[in-house]
């Protein structure tokens, strides 16, 4: 499939060093190891002026298909991702005709329950329906504090499996396949268990306030008990 | 008791259901004895989290980016009650909303807890909380309205909150439905106090 191209969205402020980017740089390499085309759009690049933001869209209309990849804020998706999302309905309802597309999302959380991150997917599926973008599916993970920015093949034996599931899905983005829901679970398999993952969490914040010597229960502001 | 409304008109939306549904909420609460603080987000520069728990490690409780958001979680924190106002964005919030909610993680503790058989983070302050959200949208859509108030469940769920309230209502809703309809929506809080 060489004349097609495959576009990553990645939604963290962290960029290229973010797990966001890290999960959907896997992909890439096995498209471009197959000869597909790809790029890469940073989304907090992109909505940061009126002219960014249109040579961004003029990026997405020219992709046959939209990977976003983004961390879950708070139960969704991040403020820069839905303004992309907002904008690209927004011009979408300006246009007569639209180039046939497809979509896919890898959502990662810092919790350990994959399942966190359903509204976020929820919302996604809704945004390619009304934008009529043939829906893929999401890919979802629990855990995502892991891999903390690192590229998955440095991240630590719990995230070496990742590196197979993701190729393991390349074949569907190139077909425009929706996902079976056997890959989708098997993504969100927790990478440890969770007594394990929120101990070295808990552990980890003590250890970086005591190193900053600051308070991590602190209350700057005022406030009026109940 | 306070109350903030946190007002997401976005760009795309008829942006006088929502200052409209502020403006009444506003003075149904003022009414009952409650301050109201109304903030229209399209107002403030609030920009994107940064996402590197500043907040958590560095200068616990406080951001490290200094914009309006500042006033906002400060009225946040002294809150008995946020009211959430956005158009139904594919069933979510608009960015609008969405850009103040990225940047309440200073509200919360790093540490993991167990709620309701899920991990969470524990409020920073021991205050208790409602929620009322208000979604518009043009269109009846099932779909997009189950997905809304799941978010707002979640959300809750997230800051420790037990008491919330959602409901959607049509772009076009007129004058007196929308009174009567925040008129029941506040209409607990009667029972409560």
């Amino acid at each position: 499939m060489k004349n097609q191209k495959i576009l990553l969205l990645v939604g963290s402020p962290k960029k290229g060093k973010s797990s966001s980017y890290s999960l959907g740089r896997i992909i890439l390499d096995k498209l471009e190891e197959r000869g597909t085309g790809t790029g890469t759009l940073y989304i907090h690049e992109c909505i940061q002026s009126e002219e960014k933001m249109s040579d961004a869209i003029r990026e997405i209309d020219s992709a046959d298909t939209l990977l976003f990849a983004f961390p879950l804020y708070v139960d969704h998706l991040p403020a820069p991702v839905i303004r992309l999302l907002e904008e690209m309905a927004c011009r979408n309802k300006e246009e007569k005709t639209r180039k046939e597309q497809r979509m896919m999302a890898i959502i990662n959380c810092g919790f350990p329950e994959t399942r966190q991150n359903r509204p976020a997917s929820d919302i996604m599926k809704q945004f390619a329906i009304q934008m009529n973008i043939t829906w893929l599916g999401s890919l979802e993970l629990g855990m995502g504090g892991f891999i903390g920015g690192r590229p998955l093949d440095k991240a630590g034996g719990p995230a070496k499996p990742l590196i197979g599931k993701l190729a393991a899905i390349v074949p569907y983005l190139e077909n425009g396949d929706a996902l079976p829901e056997q890959i989708i679970r098997n993504f969100g398999k927790p990478l440890m268990p969770r007594w394990l993952y929120t101990t070295v969490g808990n552990f980890s914040w003590k250890r970086m306030t005591r190193k900053n010597r600051v308070d991590p229960y602190a209350r700057p502001y005022h406030y009026r008990p109940d | 008791m306070n109350t903030v409304i946190l007002n997401g008109t976005g760009k795309d939306s008829r942006p006088d259901v929502l200052n409209r549904s502020g403006n009444l909420f506003a003075r149904e609460l003022e009414k009952k004895g409650w301050a109201v603080t109304h903030i229209k987000l399209s107002e403030k520069t609030i920009a994107p989290c940064c996402g590197r728990f500043k907040c958590w490690i560095q200068t616990p409780g406080e951001c490290v980016i200094k914009d309006d958001q500042l006033e906002v979680i400060q009225h946040i924190i002294k809150s008995g009650m946020i009211i959430y106002l956005t158009p139904v964005t594919f069933g979510g919030y608009s960015s609008q909303l969405k850009k103040t909610l990225d940047r309440i993680l200073p509200v919360l503790l790093p540490f993991f807890i167990k709620v309701s058989g899920e991990i969470h983070h524990p409020q920073r302050y021991p205050n208790k909380r409602r929620i009322i959200a208000l979604g518009t949208q043009r269109e009846p859509n099932d779909q997009t309205e189950r997905i809304f108030h799941n978010l707002v469940r979640r959300n809750a769920l997230n800051m420790n909150i037990q008491d919330i309230m959602t409901e959607v209502i049509p772009d076009s809703i007129d004058d007196r439905e929308l009174e009567k309809k925040i008129s029941d929506m506040l209409h607990p809080l009667e029972v409560a106090r």
